[in-house]
């Protein structure tokens, strides 16, 4: 393993690699890690910002970075990351679309496990709660109750800016009406950590297990769903910060395993 | 029905013009304009139940048909806020985020609702999509290294031509020394693909209306080409224009734009669907009623 540049990656064994995006402070990135090393599985880290100094080929359903085949990408930094942070200020814009382009489409190869795999909705829109909320919706899955834009604030706890998962007091009105705010009614009750299927922390009410359920329809296996009082879904959060030392260990074997057993399936 | 981001767009205004012309209520809802001069209401659970506000006036979802969307890459905030640099950065990217829900929930037509088609944002990930669809597409890859672009240009008999692999707007051109010097030194992916003599051909389809234009072009990409181009109505097998249809209900997309190219042996290539667009120039060209039929089904009159 090694940290972007890597050793020279064109005499690496023949075997699949999995990418791993993240940044060096995520503690799961290096449990999946060092789980898929001892099975002697090559890993590649890279912060989302050096993806563009990779050297990448996609064709048909294989992708290859810096000439390895490529079998699984752990993406673990945000869709809305600046992936092009070595290319001049004025080519950046341009470059980062690129190769977020690519990016998106290498997550989609059947050849390729990606944990978290977001579809091009939910890629462009920064995976943010309102794409999973719309889309519970339309599942079925309870939700909370929201209003939006200049609704009435009777009752109304909390406001959730659209790229945060983080709730914040209500503004004013004027700033309700200029920004079309969403402002929830309930506060949250408690929050799920799921992981390939397993809650690891929090509990499995039904709609959390339906949410689950969704998500992973979705790509998503690592997400954490926040419920009120009422067990109906608040928000979703698909890059939640995961510190708890057993809760990492746990996640790195559960995403260790589904890396291994694709690797070695494809 | 109503026109929502920017009115200034061209296919905006012409729309808007269409309308008035036939007297069709149009509510106008500039995005730089949201909480001051209209706002809105609305229930997630309960959209029918929402309203849009302009100048004191209700207008209850229910009454509503439809709108038209056209945003602007750059928009502006309302005057007199008072703003720092910062903040007016973050009024434009929460407000731009509350119309795409606004105009994601809307329990009539929307041409386009925001997720609608965002395949297009990578050309990799839609070519593939619409392969799966049925498509014919031409061979591809996409990558940064020099020696991937010279092994795969050698296996195309008729040349390769390289292109952005986002959907940012860009030129379409054949391989050349400059891109392969660019290569070298280093920078961003590119699209490298087969290149297909023939004729370029636009289908644009709204709903299950399909409007074909030859475009007639001496260059390699007839968008770039200015005024040396010749539009021309055409026809498309029934063949194509089902898998058009199917993809564009797929994608979500009321109004879409398929880029074909029709090889000289007949057969139809489709290079990218379009979720924005300008259909004007075809229109204009070819007396081809899209925004006509688009106006139809926005505004409730139906299908012409």
């Amino acid at each position: 393993m090694s940290w972007l540049g890597w050793e020279d990656d064109r005499t690496l064994a023949d075997q699949s690699c999995v990418i791993v995006v993240s940044d060096h402070a995520d503690e799961v990135s290096g449990a999946v890690a060092n789980n898929l090393q001892v099975e002697g599985i090559p890993v590649v880290y890279a912060g989302p910002g050096a993806l563009g100094d990779l050297c990448v080929h996609l064709r048909g359903d294989s992708f290859a970075v810096n000439g390895q085949s490529v079998g699984g990408i752990f993406l673990r930094s945000s869709p809305e990351s600046v992936f092009g942070e070595g290319f001049a200020a004025r080519d950046r814009a341009f470059c980062d679309a690129e190769i977020r382009a690519v990016w998106l489409a290498a997550l989609h190869l059947e050849s390729v496990l990606a944990i978290n795999r977001y579809d091009p909705a939910a890629w462009f829109e920064a995976a943010g709660w309102p794409v999973w909320r719309w889309r519970l919706i339309e599942a079925g899955v309870p939700v909370s109750p929201f209003g939006f834009g200049d609704v009435e604030v009777q009752g109304a706890r909390s406001w959730y800016p659209y790229r945060s998962s983080r709730a914040q007091s209500v503004p004013s009105r004027a700033t309700r009406r200029v920004m079309g705010c969403a402002l929830a009614q309930s506060t949250w009750k408690q929050v799920s950590l799921v992981v390939c299927g397993h809650v690891l922390e929090g509990e499995l009410s039904s709609s959390v297990e339906s949410a689950a359920q969704l998500l992973n329809e979705s790509g998503v296996q690592i997400a954490e769903i926040a419920t009120d009082n009422d067990g109906c879904v608040l928000s979703v959060n698909t890059q939640p910060r995961i510190s708890e030392a057993r809760t990492v260990e746990q996640a790195g074997q559960l995403i260790g395993e589904a890396y291994r057993a694709h690797v070695h399936r494809w | 029905m109503c026109i929502v981001g920017d009115p200034q767009d061209l296919s905006a205004a012409y729309i808007g013009w269409l309308a008035r012309r036939r007297d069709i209520e149009t509510l106008e809802l500039p995005e730089n304009a949201l909480g001051v001069e209209w706002s809105y209401a609305f229930d997630d659970f309960r959209p029918s139940q929402g309203y849009i506000e302009v100048a004191g006036a209700h207008h209850e979802f229910d009454e509503l048909s439809g709108a038209f969307v056209r945003l602007n890459p750059q928009p502006d905030v309302p005057p007199g806020l008072g703003l720092s640099l910062q903040e007016r950065g973050a009024l434009v990217i929460e407000r731009r985020n509350a119309i795409q829900y606004l105009l994601n929930s809307l329990p009539f037509a929307v041409a386009n609702r925001p997720y609608a088609g965002r395949s297009n944002g990578s050309k990799p990930f839609q070519m593939r999509l619409l392969t799966k669809a049925g498509f014919e597409v031409p061979r591809w890859v996409a990558t940064n290294e020099e020696a991937v672009v010279k092994r795969f240009a050698r296996t195309c008999a008729d040349g390769v031509v390289y292109k952005a692999c986002s959907g940012l707007r860009s030129r379409v051109r054949l391989l050349d020394e400059q891109v392969l010097c660019r290569l070298r030194e280093g920078t961003s992916p590119i699209v490298v693909q087969e290149y297909i003599r023939g004729r370029d051909v636009r289908v644009h389809t709204v709903a299950h209306r399909a409007f074909a234009t030859e475009a007639i072009s001496h260059g390699v990409d007839y968008r770039f080409e200015g005024d040396g181009n010749e539009f021309r109505p055409t026809s498309v097998p029934r063949s194509i224009e089902n898998l058009c249809f199917q993809v564009a209900a797929s994608e979500g997309l009321t109004l879409a734009g398929f880029d074909f190219r029709v090889s000289e042996e007949g057969c139809w290539y489709c290079l990218e669907v379009n979720p924005v667009p300008t259909f004007l120039p075809y229109e204009m060209a070819t007396g081809q009623p899209i925004g006509d039929t688009l106006l139809g089904l926005l505004s409730g009159a139906g299908l012409p």
